[in-house]
């Protein structure tokens, strides 16, 4: 009985996703998430971030942009829309306002939020919160 | 197919603005050229001998009127769109080649009836010349020299003989009865004069505009080179603030007790660790905000409406201005409620930075005020407080990169110089200027205050 529930718990909790070339962003964030019983799943490169996506089926996805690129992050976004991939996405970068900017109005890729880098524990956990209820 | 394209023109584009920009030149000069006819076509009725004829009377006239009507249809031929920036269609400098010519024949008629060698008017073949070479290649410019220096040699040569009529303007000597050798080296004198003219001034406008071409490629060199340096810096700050960034976010867990208890003296050191490392980060944000802005091709302008801009960005602001306890005021002075044509995300952050300023430099129990305004079709912010103010001979250095005014800095307010470098960039991305005063408007003794005066047309074409 304790086992079922524990696996309920486990189905029960949201899966995120974070990619970004710097491991300590990682380590931080899932830390923080994880306090926050969020299941977190984490990759480095934009490629072996999309594998995951695929399989993980993420309900939330946390990315970086400038990773071995300048804007690999917007490709893989690119990407991930195209394989009809539809969790919310967090742009995290530490030029995310001013790329943003740029990508922002693009019809082409929709960005769900933006977030500068280094965020207040706060404010990423209430943005995640705001996005995975709006999905709900 | 001719080719009236000077060798090595490299930019075409510089070449027909140059050339239409002559073109235009001419026309107005010839309407002061039919007004100088007419003096002149009265100067003969009324006060020359009695030699004139009628013939000559009516050739002047007649010269009068005509170059005022051709005039007039090149001037409605300029402006009906009709000449086309294109080497195989008629460009500008097909339609200077005509004024070119046009004038010629005219004046060669003028000179005839007025005397040739003793006409007063056949200097004028030398400012067509140095005209000419100013816009045309040497090759035409020596052809159509050397046809009017025939021209003209043949027809002084057949009155002397008599074989065509001869008039003149005054009594003086009858080229008929004057000696053939002191008519030939009139005209020696008059070709090397004419030849001499098109050689120098042909070299020197090809050299200007040689000169020219290379200086619009050396400033697009630097524009390119400015636009590498912006890119790397954009770069370097990234590398830059990535460590800064994670080392942030760890304190944010340790600081929030995410990772385990920890003790008030500890707390507070890492709050005064987290505090430093977020002033490093402010001043990378600033960093790429600036070359962000300098990378920008072309910004974002649409039609918005500034009152919503202004009031987001005070709403956003507004807890600072209670917290210090400093009174904002804000009008709104328009004669009308415009639309900007702007882009809402730079305007944003020029404001969010010039209020942020004046919040920064405003010590407690001051005053902002904040006034828009227009004037004709120009739009005015105009933003004065009772700050620290800016030292006089600060004044012009204040919107530089990284400058920061000396009070400022004794202040031992944090800041990096950029705020109001980026406040000019924006300003001067909408055609608009940047002006500070100081003291302000509203400063007084102790606190002289800055105004900050921005100005931009409502509306711009391009």
């Amino acid at each position: 009985m304790i086992f079922l529930n524990f696996v309920q718990e486990e189905i029960m909790k949201n899966k995120i996703l974070i990619i970004d070339d710097d491991p300590d962003i990682i380590e931080a964030a899932t830390v923080l998430l994880e306090s926050k019983d969020y299941k977190v799943f984490s990759e480095t490169d934009p490629e072996n971030g999309f594998k995951s996506a695929l399989n993980n089926k993420p309900d939330l996805i946390i990315l970086d942009i400038m990773m071995t690129e300048p804007d690999d992050g917007f490709f893989l976004l690119k990407k991930l829309k195209k394989n009809n991939i539809t969790a919310p996405v967090i742009i995290y970068s530490s030029v995310s306002n001013a790329l943003g900017y740029e990508f922002g109005k693009n019809s082409l890729i929709q960005v769900d939020e933006f977030i500068d880098k280094p965020a207040e524990p706060e404010m990423l956990l209430n943005t995640i919160e705001k996005l995975l209820n709006k999905t709900k | 197919m001719l080719n009236l394209i000077p060798t090595n023109t490299k930019d075409l584009d510089y070449l027909w603005e140059l050339v239409s920009e002559r073109n235009k030149w001419f026309i107005k000069l010839r309407y002061v050229a039919v007004v100088m006819l007419l003096c002149f076509y009265l100067f003969v009725i009324f006060f020359s001998d009695e030699d004139v004829n009628t013939l000559q009377h009516n050739g002047i006239f007649a010269i009068f009127i005509s170059t005022l009507i051709y005039n007039l249809i090149l001037d409605y031929v300029f402006n009906s769109g009709r000449i086309h920036n294109d080497i195989f269609r008629f460009n500008p400098l097909k339609f200077a080649l005509i004024q070119i010519l046009l004038d010629l024949t005219t004046l060669m008629i003028l000179v005839y009836l007025t005397g040739l060698l003793n006409s007063p008017f056949y200097l004028f073949f030398i400012f067509h010349a140095i005209i000419g070479s100013m816009i045309l290649p040497g090759r035409i410019v020596y052809l159509i020299v050397t046809l009017v220096l025939v021209i003209f040699s043949l027809l002084n040569i057949s009155v002397h003989y008599g074989i065509i009529q001869e008039f003149l303007i005054s009594n003086a000597g009858l080229i008929e009865s004057l000696n053939f050798n002191y008519i030939i080296l009139n005209l020696i004198t008059f070709w090397l004069m004419m030849l001499a003219s098109v050689m120098f001034s042909n070299n020197l406008a090809g050299a200007l505009f040689k000169r020219e071409q290379q200086l619009l490629e050396a400033v697009s060199e630097i524009e390119l080179s400015e636009k590498e340096k912006q890119k790397y810096v954009l770069a370097v700050v990234h590398e830059v603030k990535s460590p800064i960034a994670a080392i942030v976010s760890y304190l944010n867990l340790l600081i929030e007790g995410i990772t385990g208890q920890i003790n008030d003296k500890a707390r507070e050191v890492l709050l005064k660790m987290k505090k430093r490392s977020e002033e490093a980060i402010s001043i990378t944000n600033d960093i790429i905000e600036v070359s962000k802005i300098k990378l920008l091709e072309e910004i974002r302008k649409e039609e918005t409406d500034p009152e919503v801009i202004i009031k987001d960005t005070i709403d956003k602001l507004k807890d600072k201005f209670s917290g210090a306890e400093i009174v904002f005021t804000y009008k709104d002075e328009r004669t009308s409620r415009r639309a900007v044509y702007a882009d809402r995300h730079l305007m944003e952050i020029l404001l969010s930075n010039i209020i942020s300023n004046a919040l920064k430099y405003t010590p407690t129990g001051g005053k902002v005020d904040f006034k828009i305004y227009d004037n004709d079709d120009r739009f005015y912010m105009e933003l004065s407080d009772t700050g620290i103010g800016i030292p006089d001979t600060e004044l012009d250095r204040i919107s530089g990169e990284f400058y920061r005014a000396s009070n400022a800095k004794k202040s031992r307010i944090e800041g990096t110089g950029l705020g109001l470098s980026v406040v000019k960039q924006i300003i001067e991305k909408h055609n608009g200027t940047l002006n500070i005063l100081s003291p302000s408007v509203i400063g007084n003794q102790k606190n002289p205050g800055t105004t900050v005066l921005l100005e931009m047309p409502y509306f711009v074409s391009s």
